[in-house]
């Protein structure tokens, strides 16, 4: 098939998101030209305004607009406890519970040869710093037992056990009415290690 | 278990067959190449979730076609079930073009690994040779999928392994093209040594436990096929101590009896492989390959004490083999509640009948069984009378009563 270039280049463009293949580029693209044109301004500008504005805090490298951002300069939050989470979407997803209380760090990542991320290209020098300086007392670690995320623990379980504050790590288990029965076995054997007294 | 009907939608050269499997025998007659293995693969894809001769997804669809769907119901645990396993043309990234659609009773499941453990199948195919005279892989493959059937939950350690070792192999290769390797980068690798050496230990642990069960019944039965002339003994090889590729002899290997290890606790096990990974260090990077490990363990197996891929016949060493399958078919038949569906592949004809009569003696009497082959001469009368008999010709599956025919002359 032949596109005209200019659509061409936007197809090519969609295509780089992920889990978008030529099919669905072409339709999203396709889209884009039966917008009217205030419509496709819109969609453009909030796309570099995004980029222009949200920006890793410098602190906790969360996704924010402001730097420090929220949570960081927010002072209903306790210092002392900092729960460590490989990607901003997962402090997220714990705020969607409103249980925690305490900081965020995010490290953007997980050390993954494969993907070429090494630990120098995590966060994980700032970690040591604000666990250092903020004397905390409960490093919570918030990480999916993957086997990089499990490789990632283990790094900064030998690099923060120097520093004397408490380490954990949250329990993987059974999600809330799920059926035993439809459970995968990985997911079962992690509740099984993380099983309680009753 | 039992698989009730089979349906194949343009898988290898079905085109469209859909046939009724009975509950006792079902014997498949055919010339070569008309499609009988292929029925079985189709059954044992549902059970493993994988096909043990295709090299990729795309050699299971039928030639100038697109997709391709095979679809079983069976039963097990009481209950009655299907189950597809279908492929279909895709334009997703990283799918090369090919996209799996696994589901069990309409319900899409995640991977094709999830089917493991809904239909168990034993399957004794003349390609088992490759047990005793193929690559390590070959060994270490049966003995991975017996553990799978065993425990299921094997199957997540296994590929956690393997993941930990790729990702590991490829921090090696980093340090190669670096040349150097930093306090960080020890820090890095100490990490995932200690992950990989962990699942290792596990992986071999569990290893040895079903090797310590399985060889006394493969040792029984190869003394009963050779009239107590010949005894089989193996040894689990850890090649983490040799330094040579995992295809050439190593003589010098670290072979160490399954009985000495097993006693031996996980977590000093798992100890053990990372002071081998720390004293290999430079090799590794050099290489940029993880050298210590059970991705590269092997199992050598003697006969009377020699080496039986040097020394053994032929005869002797598909007596070996099939001493083994036995083993397994014993040991899995003992830890289902109800008898695995049993994959006889042309391999009937070829086993004298005292090698017939000692399958036969092993089997449980209710077993479901899929005998293919091009004769039925040279068959112990028991396997045939009462069978279903079917008919396999260019593609298509058939109920036939030609084949009664053939025996009854
Ligand atoms: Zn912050």
């Amino acid at each position: 098939m032949f596109f005209t270039p200019p659509l061409a280049k936007l197809i090519e463009e969609f295509q780089k998101f992920p889990g978008v293949g030529p099919k669905s580029a072409q339709r999203m693209a396709f889209y884009v030209l039966n917008m009217n044109y205030d419509s496709v301004q819109n969609l453009a500008f909030a796309i570099t305004d995004a980029k222009d504005k949200v920006k890793n805090c410098s602190k906790c490298f969360h996704l924010s607009s402001n730097d420090p951002c929220e949570i960081c300069t927010s002072d209903k939050r306790d210092r002392s406890k900092i729960c460590v989470v490989a990607e901003a979407r997962d402090v997220i997803a714990l705020e969607r519970t409103r249980e925690f209380k305490g900081s965020y760090h995010v490290l953007t990542g997980l050390i993954s040869p494969l993907e070429g991320k090494g630990p120098e290209h995590l966060s994980i020098r700032e970690l040591l710093n604000r666990v250092h300086d903020d004397n905390v007392e409960e490093v919570i670690l918030a990480i999916n037992p993957t086997i990089e995320g499990d490789a990632t623990v283990l790094y900064l379980n030998h690099l923060l056990k120097p520093l004397g504050s408490k380490i954990t790590r949250i329990a993987f288990g059974l999600p809330v009415g799920a059926d035993l029965e439809y459970a995968d076995d990985s997911t079962l054997s992690k509740a099984l290690e993380g099983r309680r007294e009753v | 278990m039992r698989v009730k009907k089979v349906s194949l939608t343009n898988f290898r050269n079905y085109k469209r067959s859909s046939v009724d499997l009975s509950d006792g025998r079902n014997v498949l007659i055919g010339e070569n190449a008309q499609g009988k293995t292929n029925f079985l693969e189709a059954i044992e894809i549902i059970s493993l979730g994988r096909s043990t001769r295709a090299q990729q997804d795309g050699d299971l669809i039928r030639a100038g076609e697109t997709d391709m769907r095979i679809e079983l119901v069976f039963e097990s645990g009481g209950a009655e079930a299907i189950a597809t396993f279908a492929l279909a043309p895709t334009d997703k990234p990283r799918a090369r073009g090919i996209e799996r659609q696994i589901k069990v009773n309409g319900l899409t499941i995640g991977s094709a690994k999830s089917l493991r453990g809904r239909l168990v199948t034993v399957s004794f195919k003349s390609s088992d040779l490759n047990l005793l005279r193929g690559g390590p892989k070959f060994r270490r493959d049966w003995i991975d999928d017996i553990l799978i059937t065993l425990r299921p939950a094997y199957q997540d350690i296994l590929s956690k392994y393997l993941k930990s070792v790729a990702q590991r192999n490829r921090l090696l290769k980093l340090l190669f093209e670096k040349g150097r390797v930093s306090v960080e980068d020890q820090d890095q690798l100490r990490v995932w040594d200690e992950q990989t050496a962990r699942l290792g230990a596990t992986i071999i642990k569990h290893r040895l436990h079903l090797l310590n069960d399985l060889l006394p019944r493969a040792e029984r039965h190869q003394e009963h096929i050779s009239g107590k002339r010949e005894k089989l003994t193996a040894e689990y090889i850890f090649r983490a101590k040799e330094s040579k590729d995992e295809d050439e002899e190593g003589p010098e290997a670290d072979s160490v009896s399954a009985s000495q290890i097993v006693e031996q606790p996980e977590s000093e096990l798992a100890q053990s492989l990372m002071v081998l990974m720390k004293q290999r260090r430079y090799e590794e990077i050099a290489r940029k390959q993880t050298l210590c490990g059970p991705h590269r363990d092997d199992i050598k197996f003697s006969l009377n004490g020699a080496d039986a891929v040097e020394f053994a016949s032929q005869g002797q060493q598909r007596s070996l083999v099939l001493a083994c399958k036995l083993a397994e078919l014993e040991r899995v038949q003992e830890h289902l509640s109800e008898p695995p569906i049993l994959l006889l592949d042309d391999v009937l004809a070829e086993l004298d009948l005292n090698r017939q009569g000692l399958l036969m003696s092993l089997v449980k009497n209710d077993t479901q069984t899929l005998i293919t082959t091009t004769h039925v001469t040279g068959f112990k009368p028991e396997w045939v009378e009462g069978a279903h008999f079917l008919e396999v010709f260019d593609g298509n599956v058939e109920p036939t009563t030609e084949a009664k025919s053939i025996i009854a002359q």
